[in-house]
């Protein structure tokens, strides 16, 4: 099999419009097929007297990105909402309010969504001027109020953050009339960590280390998106072997991760013969990570201009071996739970997320092709050597819990085939290459994206001076949680640990 | 002699019950292929709860105060009102299988009052999930001797066994009787498909729910109650649907006693090959229970031995 050598797309050229104007422009994209892919604000405010925002969007088949840019006065920090055009923004644009000051005029849900309730008013802690260790004493902020149906008979019914087994922290609140959910409201963000505030000021090489951090779950997938950010910017071409090994990375990623979630969902049902087995085979996944790769999560694998630590011929045979043993096992676990009246019953027709609500919330992932949508950045924006491989692209019609398991299920045969083919003829040479003349010092903005476990992601980097200037991590979970609020309501109580599990969505990835 | 094997039976119950318990637990994780806790674990467990702390809701009352205790008491005398380990039982001219059935009923009552009296949401939903399935699954208990009271001709437990004894060992049904039997079981003992008893999803739970706001001694004490019903349902269904017994009454007890974990590993089999069913199944699962119970009682009517 050949992979060309990486050509990475150029950096995205932006076409600056007028805030007012934006709506209509991101509205003719989408009618020409560009597809939103991440957004992002920053603080020009020394520079430019403002604020930059830029939408980034993707079209089936294209290399390069589109993006639009608008600046947004300092002096009158608002905008109109994108929403009506764009609900896919709907949380990206409470993001920047609370973090940027940025107000979305007629955005429909003026609630905070990051800060918390007595963080004060006024004070926005990704705006340059507020130190990354400012510490303000708690105020009277915003309190939130979790929306959702009212009547005779209806009960609310808080749940977490804080929860009976160990989970992430998340904040739900249902309103259920008997056992049937009318409303479901979420807080997440209760962990926030401010990785992207963190990361301002540091060299772009000591930024990965904290970046990857970001989410244990989808690292691989963080790691390459900021690599190729990075390496947009500073005009770095990476060796084939790299791109192979990435490719390796990703698909790993993705097959214990669907590993986990297809487990996960089972223990949901109470059925813990199949979850039993999907942790066995994940663990075992996870050992040949980190025999392979140095670590079980795969942290510290891909760097800019290349991956951190080759994969010895001998290493990779042994690799291809052990993942062809691991097959039959996946392929018994899948069948067996595909195959149980009980346990199948509970996923079929439970937690309904209808294609045009997915398509509008813009959906991602396993998520959004159990929905019947063919969301895959594989080969919407083929990368690395995904151009070569032309990923198959799983999709379900149904749109229910039963619809995301066989997605991941048929995902994970296509992972191992791909695997099987990356891992016979990874090409000779060096695994990673030096930067070029000057690579310390280069200023621009580089967005890399890939479709992670979860579905696509992006990095949006911004470098001064070699210096992060700017950096937003856009990644599946950010995109998919408000699907939940969607998939919910209509359905049993007791079954939303199931559907919640279907989506197996991350938290951390919120609290970055 | 009579207050001696009264209080050697309850001894029994209570001894026995997280032995059970453990069994069960054991049996499971080695199905799941995990070696799991050993099965004297729900003894460190009650021992551990009842040195801990006593926190209770602000909310709750002296209903959520007494109901632990009280729910122990109604399994404490159904035990009582039973022929466990010898007969006839040691209060056996007080009640009978009518009585043991309403206490259980009354042990179910009273939890669903706790859960309310927690003041929580979860409090309330367990207790909301626990009435429907009360009233689901005390009709599915009760036909479980439907086929011997129409040989019997009352609800006495000797009549009732002697009916049993007295009917074809490897009879339709028997067998009728024993596949309602695993059902209620399942269901009365908050097992899979009904309940998940390891679940720590809020969500999904009945009988975890209610017992969601107890902590240290109130929580063990409700703890060795559901042990103790777990059991109690157990004995119940070997009277029942298995009642022969050996001669001397050391053959008596030991031949109850090891029926009793047979039927214990049955329960953890039958748990493991399930998932939990959508709660608005569980009319028609139960259900089975109580036409499978109602077929037998045709059978047994008819002549059919």
């Amino acid at each position: 099999m050949m992979v060309e050598q990486a050509r990475l797309p150029s950096g995205p050229a932006a076409r600056e419009v007028e805030a007012a104007d934006l709506g209509p422009a991101a509205a003719a994209l989408q009618a020409d097929g560009w597809r939103f892919l991440t957004s992002a604000v920053a603080d020009e405010r020394q520079s430019q007297g403002g604020f930059r925002l830029d939408h980034a969007f993707v079209h089936p088949g294209r290399p390069e990105l589109a993006v639009l840019r608008a600046r947004v006065p300092a002096d009158r920090p608002e905008y109109p909402s994108l929403v009506p055009v764009l609900p896919a923004v709907h949380w990206d644009e409470r993001e920047a309010r609370d973090l940027f000051g940025l107000v979305p005029l007629g955005h429909p849900d003026p609630r905070r969504l990051v800060l918390p309730d007595d963080w004060p008013a006024g004070l926005h802690p990704l705006r340059r001027d507020v130190p990354w260790d400012a510490r303000p004493a708690p105020a009277a902020g915003a309190a939130w109020a979790p929306r959702g149906a009212q009547g005779e008979g209806v009960v609310r019914i808080p749940v977490g953050p804080v929860h009976a087994g160990i989970i992430e922290s998340g904040h739900f609140s249902f309103s259920v009339m008997g056992e049937a959910v009318l409303h479901v409201d979420l807080r997440l963000f209760q962990k926030h960590r401010g990785v992207e505030k963190v990361v301002e000021g540091r060299p772009w090489a000591e930024a990965a280390d904290l970046v990857e951090r970001v989410c244990a779950a989808c690292t691989a997938s963080h790691q390459a998106a900021w690599s190729e950010a990075v390496e947009q910017i500073v005009g770095w071409d990476i060796p084939p072997r790299a791109v192979h090994l990435r490719t390796v990375l990703l698909e790993c990623e993705r097959l214990w991760n669907h590993l986990h979630d297809v487990a996960a969902l089972p223990a949901g049902a109470g059925f813990a013969v199949g979850a039993m087995e999907g942790a066995r085979l994940k663990e075992r996944m996870l050992r040949l990570q980190a025999g392979a790769f140095g670590h079980r999560y795969l942290f510290g694998t891909i760097r800019p201009g290349g991956v951190a630590r080759d994969l010895p011929a001998e290493a990779a045979a042994a690799l291809r071996r052990e993942l062809g043993a691991l097959r039959g096992g996946v392929a018994r676990l899948a069948e067996r739970l595909l195959g149980h009246p009980g346990f199948m019953d509970r996923a079929t027709g439970c937690g309904v997320l209808r294609r045009d609500i997915a398509q509008a919330l813009g959906a991602v992932g396993p998520s959004a092709r159990a929905s019947g949508l063919a969301q895959d950045l594989r080969v919407l924006r083929p990368s690395l050597g995904y151009r070569a491989l032309a990923p198959q692209v799983v999709t379900e019609a149904a749109g229910d819990v039963a619809a995301r398991l066989r997605v991941r299920c048929r995902e994970m045969e296509v992972a191992f085939a791909l695997l099987d083919r990356l891992l016979h003829a990874l090409p000779p040479g060096p695994c990673r290459t030096d930067p070029p003349t000057g690579a310390g010092r280069a200023s621009g903005i580089g967005i890399g994206c890939n479709e992670s476990p979860r579905g696509g992601g992006a990095h949006y980097v911004e470098l001064l001076e070699g210096r992060v200037a700017r950096c937003r991590i856009r990644s599946a979970s950010f995109a998919n949680w408000p699907l939940l609020g969607a998939a919910v309501p209509g359905n049993l109580i007791g079954d939303f640990p199931l559907i919640n599990k279907s989506f197996e969505l991350c938290y951390a990835c919120c609290d970055r | 002699m009579s207050a001696l094997a009264a209080a050697a039976q309850l001894l029994v119950l209570l001894l026995v019950a997280p032995l059970a318990q453990g069994l069960i637990q054991r049996a499971k994780a080695a199905l799941q292929g995990r070696r799991g806790p050993g099965v004297l674990q729900p003894y460190f467990t009650l021992a551990k709860l009842w040195r801990r702390q006593d926190v209770r809701p602000e909310a709750a009352g002296p209903v959520f105060a007494a109901a632990p205790t009280a729910a122990l008491a109604c399994v404490a005398a159904g035990a009582l009102a039973l022929p466990m380990l010898w007969r006839p039982a040691p209060l056996g001219w007080a009640g009978d299988f009518v009585v043991v059935v309403g206490l259980l009923a009354l042990q179910r009552f009273v939890l669903t009052l706790a859960g309310l009296d927690a003041g929580t949401p979860f409090g309330g939903l367990g207790s909301s999930r626990e009435g429907t399935l009360g009233a689901l699954v005390e009709p599915a208990l009760f036909a479980l001797a439907l086929p011997w009271m129409v040989r019997a001709g009352g609800t006495a437990w000797p009549a009732l066994m002697a009916a049993s004894a007295a009917a074809a060992p490897a009879g339709v049904a028997r067998f009728l009787g024993l596949a309602a039997g695993l059902i209620v079981a399942l269901a009365e003992s908050g097992r899979l498909p009904v309940d998940n008893p390891d679940t720590h999803l809020e969500l999904t739970m009945i009988h975890e729910a209610i017992a969601l706001e107890y902590a240290g001694p109130q929580l063990a004490v409700l703890t060795l109650g559901q042990m103790g019903k777990q059991l109690l349902i157990v004995a119940l269904e070997a009277d029942l649907l298995l009642p022969w017994r050996p001669g001397g009454p050391a053959l008596q007890a030991l031949s109850a006693l090891a029926l009793w974990a047979g039927l214990s590993l049955g329960l953890a089999v039958a748990e493991t090959l399930s998932a939990k069913l959508r709660f608005f199944r569980l009319p028609a699962y139960l259900g089975a229970a109580a036409a499978l119970s109602s077929a037998a009682a045709v059978l047994q009517a008819w002549g059919v031995r």
